[in-house]
């Protein structure tokens, strides 16, 4: 409806990139400049302090061929994040469905599930300690009520990734508040609608708010996977790795080739095998999103 | 077109109403109950912190170690630095991430996709490889042990909370740009007029995201910050980290405080994101 | 159209606004230091680095307090890195030295002093150290704590302190089991009997454990193993004497269940569970009775490490390295402020009233030092046992290795197997034998 070399057009394109120059300017300054440099130390040997030394493939070989270490992190983040991933968004959009609700005490509530999420650092290690601890801890205790023995979780080498997933669990209140802010943008003429067609709320759940949210689920998806796979603090805190590496997550293993070990030429390999990992799934999940993100306002190309 | 306050969240039969609450009391116990050990904790004496099996009540209350926290480590100018960033943060982050996102949701103009892949593109690798590179370069711009390093890219878009915004954005129908572009509203207008004041749930969130973030920040300023009249807390709390042991007592005590700010910003802030404006469709 | 020019303007402002706020804002600190004049004999700027915990924030005011007022022309500044003790310090250290923004002095943790100085980050120290006799007092420090500042012949530190490792029991623990406390005769076999006689179990649970782990480095050292050899191009562990102890310290977790295992540690670490007084002994510096002198419930005490089965005992040091950093551009001073905080009286302005250990011999001579009063130490051991193993020259500090970092991660990660009993210690010993040779290699 609005022909496309219109004066209208041309502002769009310019006030496009006007609108986008903050990020921009904040790539071109801050961001770019690093990311070259990581990609340049990738093919030398640097220690950060002497200069680096240009090795060519060597990085690139020793980690793809004569490191296990590179397998057993890249296999426990996969699976730290495959299972992870998913229980966050669900769990977050069960609750946030429950605090969307017309109920008492609601800003309460919200404000307790909630408060994981502030908490951070050193506090969160000696509260999971106690969580897990095997024998006098939160959940062995409840165990031991019905004579069930619990693992030895984070000592545990075969259940010590399970209690990291578990952990993740606990940080929900995040997704939870941009499920809620997704919440309000359901159009509430559209139930209306249903509801005088007769449909009941499980109808009404999928047929207009799931569809309406796939925005912020599709949001939730991609950062989830970023942020799963990028995994870190949490490990260093917790397990550092172990035991028996089993919590040797692949950002992990990186920073302590980069500050440990003194080798940023190989923790840079690392760390791009990562961008290539994460990008090439998040471009699936990009692409897939044709079918499954509804939005109310999307461009269509020109 | 109608915009109005408009409250769509359903609502419940009793027994429905019922059963949540008991629902959302039973998970509100579990989250609750770290909580309330680490406020006894933050009651003990370091030599009575620890006990096997693990002591609920402190023997006797020791109720300075909340003021001694004040006495140890200049924490009320931590939380004054923190207070600083945290708020010129958030300014930035709102500002900044609303005007990106909304050039990424709502203008077409050419480079607009590849642009925007490459914003995701930069959350994929991880900080800790480019974290001395960009050192290097605030060093360059002499901005070494100011707050700048740590404020103004905040003031620059950042592709966690644009990608966040430009969803919503995208959500919000089309034809309130095009009616508003009838009626005369250059961009800036449809940005000021229409997309921001239906997006106040996810500014709300946002906000909130990033006074979490930037509140909580520890690599951040621990990089930047070198002398320690410019500290935060989050690098304040790893002083009860002795050589051979760590102070939990103090630590407990310190995260409380430290955590009170944030979830009385969460209790206000949240009636944004839950009775924010909402349109109630398009017609026609 | 006027619109459209209002819109870019509102736009610019916004933008220009945030901008200019976030530098103002920014600027207002570090407008006042760079406008000194040149003219006024200001004093000269030296900073020290230190993790900066609550305790050291206080052990260090004095010290620095007392600097200034001897050197007028010199302006020490104390600057805690706002890490605590642990490995951001070491983030924050490297990424400093790497930007070329490290502080002039400053303290390097275990584990690193080596590979910094492979990459010539510290002043060698040997001319200054000439220069400065009165100040730097050489012939004071213990030896092996001068020994382990100096590296292919260049001395890179002044040990600031540095701290010997010893026993550390619950004497009401023992007193009960009725056995006798540790002392200069206890052997690995008293100590195994005596961690057994002192665990208790309860069902499946085990309520009290009877001894903690050995430190590796001083368990292998003191059996006569060796971690690498002497140019330290091969790895030593190997060796049957170094086996030995690998066995030893096995043997408490897996056969006698007598140490805490991996899962019993992530309840609860080796301090911690001592202070809740289920822990008959543990390994610890005297720095830990900065936390110790807080137990209410029970007597305890210090006694030094046990008698290997060769009959020998060395512990491992940990040294307070305070290095001078080769970038500083006021290196004079800085070697002064260094000596300082290294010399018997800065030392004894610090630790008398903390708890680190000196490096001095001529401070555990003294009275705060030899007559600490211990409230719940029971027969105050605690102020002979250190002093006395560093005088009869059992007290060793790692030999810097470039690669010592990652050595020390290899081993720490490989002990994993030895706690949980899933290697045998010989197996242990050959794979990182083989892996710390690919690291040197």
């Amino acid at each position: 409806m609005i022909p496309p070399s219109s004066p209208m057009r041309r502002r769009e394109e310019r006030d496009g990139w006007l609108f986008a120059s903050p990020w921009l300017l904040g790539f071109l300054l801050f961001t770019v400049g690093p990311m070259i440099a990581s990609a340049f130390f990738a093919f030398t040997e640097y220690d950060v302090l002497t200069q680096p030394k240009w090795v060519g493939w060597a990085n690139f070989d020793k980690a793809l061929t004569d490191d296990p270490k590179v397998g057993q992190a890249l296999k426990v983040t996969s699976i730290y994040a495959v299972v992870s991933v998913p229980l966050q968004i669900l769990l977050g959009l069960c609750v946030a469905l429950m605090l969307n609700t017309r109920i008492r005490g609601l800003q309460f509530y919200r404000t307790v599930y909630y408060l994981p999420s502030v908490l951070s650092g050193v506090a969160v290690a000696l509260l999971w300690r106690w969580i897990y601890a095997p024998n006098f801890g939160l959940i062995n205790s409840f165990l031991a009520r019905f004579d069930i023995v619990g693992p030895g979780w984070l000592g545990d080498k075969d259940w010590a990734l399970t209690s990291m997933i578990g952990m993740s669990l606990w940080h929900v209140g995040g997704g939870i508040v941009i499920y809620l802010a997704g919440l309000q943008g359901v159009p509430s003429e559209l139930y209306e609608a249903v509801r005088v067609d007769g449909a009941g709320r499980g109808a009404a759940f999928w047929h207009i708010t799931l569809p309406m949210i796939t925005p912020v689920l599709f949001y939730n998806l991609v950062i989830g996977i970023i942020t799963a796979l990028q995994i870190f603090t949490q490990a260093l805190i917790m397990t550092n790795g172990g035991p028996h590496e089993a919590t040797l997550f692949i950002v992990l293993y990186l920073y302590r080739n980069a500050f440990q070990f003194f080798k940023m030429g190989y923790a840079s390999v690392l760390a791009w095998i990562l961008f290539g990992y994460i990008l090439m799934l998040t471009l699936l999940v990009y692409r897939s999103s044709g079918f499954w993100v509804f939005y109310a306002g999307e461009l269509k190309s020109r | 077109m109608t915009v109005s306050a408009h409250d769509n969240r359903p609502r419940l039969p009793t027994w429905e109403a019922a059963l949540s609450h008991l629902v959302l009391v039973a998970g509100g116990f579990f989250l609750m109950i770290p909580l309330a050990w680490m406020l006894s904790t933050s009651l003990k004496s370091l030599g009575t912190v620890m006990s096997l099996p693990p002591e609920w009540i402190p023997r006797t209350f020791h109720w300075e170690n909340y003021a001694d926290i004040f006495r140890l480590v200049p924490f009320g100018r931590y939380v004054w630095n923190t207070v600083v960033i945290t708020l010129l943060d958030v300014m930035g982050k709102i500002v900044s991430c609303s005007l990106v996102a909304f050039a990424f949701a709502r203008l077409r103009w050419r480079g607009r996709e590849a642009l925007f892949l490459i914003m995701l593109a930069t959350m994929m690798l991880p900080p800790q490889v480019t974290m001395i590179p960009q050192f290097v370069v605030f060093k360059h711009m002499e901005l070494i042990d100011t707050i700048v390093p740590l404020v103004l890219p905040n003031w620059l878009g950042g592709p966690f909370l644009t990608f966040l915004l430009r969803q919503f954005f995208m959500s919000i129908p089309l034809d309130l740009d095009d009616a508003a572009r009838i009626d005369g509203a250059s961009n800036f207008g449809i940005f000021w007029r229409v997309v921001l004041p239906l997006s106040k749930p996810a500014l709300a969130a946002v906000a909130i995201f990033m006074f979490n973030g930037s509140w909580n920040d520890f690599f951040g300023p621990l990089i930047y910050l070198h002398s320690r009249d410019k500290y935060t807390i989050a690098l304040g709390l790893r002083s009860f980290q002795d050589q051979n042991y760590t102070e939990w007592h103090l630590l407990m005590a310190a995260s409380l405080v430290a955590m009170l700010p944030v979830v009385l910003i969460f209790f206000f802030a949240q009636k944004y994101f839950i009775q924010g404006i909402v349109f109630t469709g398009v017609k026609g | 159209m006027s619109k459209g020019k209002f819109t870019r303007r509102t736009f610019l402002q916004m933008t220009g606004l945030g901008v200019s706020t976030g530098l103002l804002a920014a600027c207002v600190p570090v407008a006042a230091p760079s406008a000194e004049e040149a003219a006024m004999p200001e004093p000269v700027t030296v900073t020290f680095m230190v993790p900066g915990s609550t305790n050291e924030d206080a052990d260090f005011a004095p010290v620095f307090e007392e600097f200034n007022n001897r050197y007028p022309e010199i302006d020490g500044q104390y600057t805690p890195a706002g890490t605590g003790y642990g490995q951001a310090y070491n983030d924050k250290l490297l990424t400093m030295l790497s930007g070329g923004t490290a502080p002039d002095t400053f303290k390097t943790l275990f584990g690193y002093f080596g590979s910094l100085a492979e990459k010539n980050v510290y002043v060698p120290l040997d001319d200054y150290a000439a220069q400065h006799p009165d100040e730097t007092v050489f012939d004071d420090f213990f030896d092996a704590h001068v020994n382990a500042c100096i590296i292919k012949g260049q001395l890179l530190a002044l040990p600031n302190d540095g701290a010997p490792e010893g026993i550390w029991y619950n004497a009401d623990l023992y007193d009960a089991a009725g056995l006798p406390y540790p002392d200069w005769d206890t052997t690995w076999s008293d100590m195994s009997a005596a961690g057994t006689a002192l665990t208790q179990v309860d069902g499946s649970i085990t309520t009290h454990y009877g001894i903690g782990h050995p430190n590796w480095l001083g368990t292998i050292w003191s059996n006569g193993g060796e971690i690498l050899n002497e140019d330290g191009t091969q790895c030593m562990l190997d060796s049957d004497e170094a086996i030995e102890a690998l066995e030893w310290m096995q043997s408490l977790v897996v056969d006698d269940g007598s140490a805490p295992g991996p899962e019993a540690l992530s309840e609860l670490g080796m301090f911690d569970r001592f202070t809740s007084g289920t822990l008959g002994s543990f390994w610890c510096v005297r720095g830990c009775l900065g936390g110790l002198r807080s137990i209410e419930d029970f007597q305890f005490d210090a006694a030094p490490l046990p008698l290997s089965n060769s009959g020998s005992r060395l512990t491992r040091l940990l040294i307070g390295w305070t290095s001078i950093w080769s970038g500083s551009e006021v290196p004079d001073e800085a070697y002064l402020l260094a000596a300082w905080i290294c010399s018997p009286e800065g030392q004894r302005l610090r630790i008398s009233r903390g708890y680190a250990h000196p490096s001095r011999k001529s401070l555990v001579e003294q009275d705060w030092y030899k007559n600490y009063e211990c409230e719940r130490c029971n027969s105050h051991a605690v102020n002979n046992v250190f002093p006395e193993m560093l005088l009869r020259g059992e007290g060793r500090a790692w030999p810097a290795h470039p690669n010592e970092s990652e050595i020390v991660q290899a081993i720490t990660t490989g002990l994993d197997s030895l706690w949980d009993g899933s290697k045998p210690a010989a197996q242990l010993a050959a794979d990182l034998t083989a892996e710390i040779n690919g690291i040197i290699g």
